[in-house]
């Protein structure tokens, strides 16, 4: 049975409420500096009174946040592509991928701005960068998914190599797709900050930066606040997108995942 | 001189595979003849290479030595001449029903509505019509191996390469398969070649049954199966069916032995 709206999400939001209550009273009965902590009343009014310039901030870093997000997802699947196809590229890139995500971007991005300037630009790449990775292994581990006697099956019929990839492979690989893209889309507008905080022009990320160094604590709350709906709003918009693009994963997830899903895992099969 | 033409002839078939890097021989000298409209069915011990020699006649691999002769011609490439079915039924998840069954054709790059209609057709004739815009995730086993069968037929239904579709069924549902096969080889005149370890399935089914030895293969008996069709399941119970069932029986425990 489907448990009810209440019961699923209630818990959840009785304890933020708890808390939320909780952070109120300790910084009113507490006395707290409002330049220390301010209270979570206080970060909302901050939050409407500035919220004209937190708006022109915020749109700014979504559009790094999506570009980024979009250019790395191209990137990850042609990347993902080309090696699945070429043996050699494979074994030429993907050590080297690995000993990529080694490298903090978080150091990089200095060097980014030095390089490229204030702009948009060195933020988006600061987004790929991020985001890359995680989709590319995603649709490669799923290239690598489609059963072996799925292959047999198509070979059989006489299908190419291209149409290997169309029929299955590519469509088998789709969840794994998706899972990739999740995690990137959660990393995404954390990595446009990490851009913008080393110097930008405009943005949430720099925003916060000169609210901190102003001591307008309440305005770094209300940024980080604007900054986890953006990143909520952009995770619930993949997951929309993924229920569009594969209706019959969702439909299929509770009665019956394994059996011969193509998706997961190849399955023992008898010789 | 043969009454009937021939759907594949196998002649002295060999094959060697790389395990661990021995060359282990599978296929030893195997013969075969699969007349046409003919259903012959290969028993063995499980792992003896049966499904290796319908890998070798689905043109997925070539024999190391022998020959085989499909349709009469032993030289042109086998892949896409044979509906080559596995065990596991293989339906595409996020494929309906009959756009499943149509995935053969869809190789062959055939026009989708010609397609979908084809499978429609072969949907209603063989009791599935109902389920046509399903998910295959909602169907029972049974249900999924009819549609990879029907998906085998109606990519190509001269020649038949069934590979123990029926071994993960349970009994009950694996005695309405077998009817149900019956019927399907009936009316489209297929020839068929299937592998199991089922031997009442094999004598069920059969014009012609060949017994495999264990590891590396050969042909050990070929018997025929003397029982007029349309078979009933109670035609299993006649003495000379019992009879032969038993004696293929004795035949295999011998194999499993060694």
């Amino acid at each position: 049975m489907k448990r009810s709206w209440i019961s699923l999400y209630g818990p959840a939001m009785i304890l933020a409420l708890v808390l939320l209550l909780g952070w109120q009273m300790y910084t009113r009965i507490g006395n707290v500096n409002p330049l220390v902590l301010p209270a979570p009343t206080e970060i909302i009014t901050t939050l409407g009174k500035s919220w004209d310039t937190l708006f022109d901030h915020t749109v700014y870093t979504l559009m790094e946040t999506v570009l980024g997000l979009a250019l790395a997802t191209i990137c990850a699947l042609v990347l993902a592509l080309i090696m699945d196809l070429v043996g050699v590229v494979r074994r030429a890139l993907y050590p080297l991928l690995i000993l990529s995500q080694t490298i903090p971007i978080v150091a990089l991005a200095p060097l980014l701005r030095i390089w490229f300037g204030f702009d948009m630009g060195p933020k988006i790449l600061v987004v790929i960068l991020f985001c890359f990775f995680p989709i590319t292994v995603a649709c490669i581990d799923g290239l690598e998914g489609t059963p072996g006697d799925l292959i047999k099956l198509l070979r059989s019929m006489k299908a190419s190599r291209w149409q290997q990839l169309w029929f299955v492979r590519l469509p088998g690989a789709l969840p794994s797709f998706f899972s990739g893209l999740r995690i990137a889309a959660t990393y995404a507008p954390i990595a446009a900050i990490f851009g913008e905080i080393v110097g930008a022009e405009k943005g949430l990320g720099i925003f916060m930066q000169f609210s901190l160094n102003a001591r307008a604590t309440a305005q770094v709350f209300a940024s980080i606040v604007i900054l986890s709906l953006l990143s909520l709003f952009l995770f619930g918009f993949v997951i929309l997108l993924e229920r569009l693009a594969l209706p019959w994963y969702h439909s299929t997830t509770a009665s019956n995942r394994d059996g011969d899903n193509v998706s997961r895992k190849s399955k023992e099969m008898k010789g | 001189m043969e009454q009937r033409s021939i759907a594949v002839s196998i002649k002295k078939v060999s094959k060697r595979y790389l395990h661990q890097g021995r060359e282990v021989p599978v296929l030893q000298e195997i013969d075969l003849t699969v007349p046409q409209a003919a259903f012959v069915s290969l028993v063995g011990p499980s792992g003896c290479g049966k499904s290796s020699l319908l890998h070798l006649i689905a043109g997925l691999d070539e024999p190391d030595e022998g020959e085989i002769i499909l349709h009469g011609d032993s030289k042109s490439s086998r892949a896409g001449k044979c509906g080559y079915m596995l065990q596991q039924p293989l339906l595409l998840p996020w494929r309906t029903v009959e756009e499943n069954v149509i995935l053969g054709l869809d190789v062959r790059k055939t026009p989708r509505k010609e397609a979908l209609e084809k499978a429609r057709d072969l949907l209603k004739r063989f009791g599935l019509a109902d389920f046509a815009e399903n998910y295959p995730a909602t169907l029972s086993g049974g249900m999924k191996q009819r549609v990879a069968l029907l998906r085998t037929v109606l990519f190509q239904n001269e020649l038949l390469l069934l590979d123990e579709p029926f071994g993960a069924l349970d009994a009950l549902t694996r005695q309405t398969m077998h009817l149900w096969l019956q019927d399907l080889w009936e009316s489209i005149s297929a020839s068929v070649l299937l592998v199991t370890h089922d031997i009442r399935e094999a004598i069920f089914l059969s014009d012609t049954i060949y017994v495999m030895s264990h590891r590396p293969a050969r042909i050990l008996q070929r018997y025929d199966v003397d029982l007029p069709r349309p078979r009933k399941i109670e035609d299993l119970s006649q003495e000379h069916v019992i009879q032969l069932e038993q004696k293929i029986f004795a035949q295999l425990m011998e194999e499993e032995k060694v």
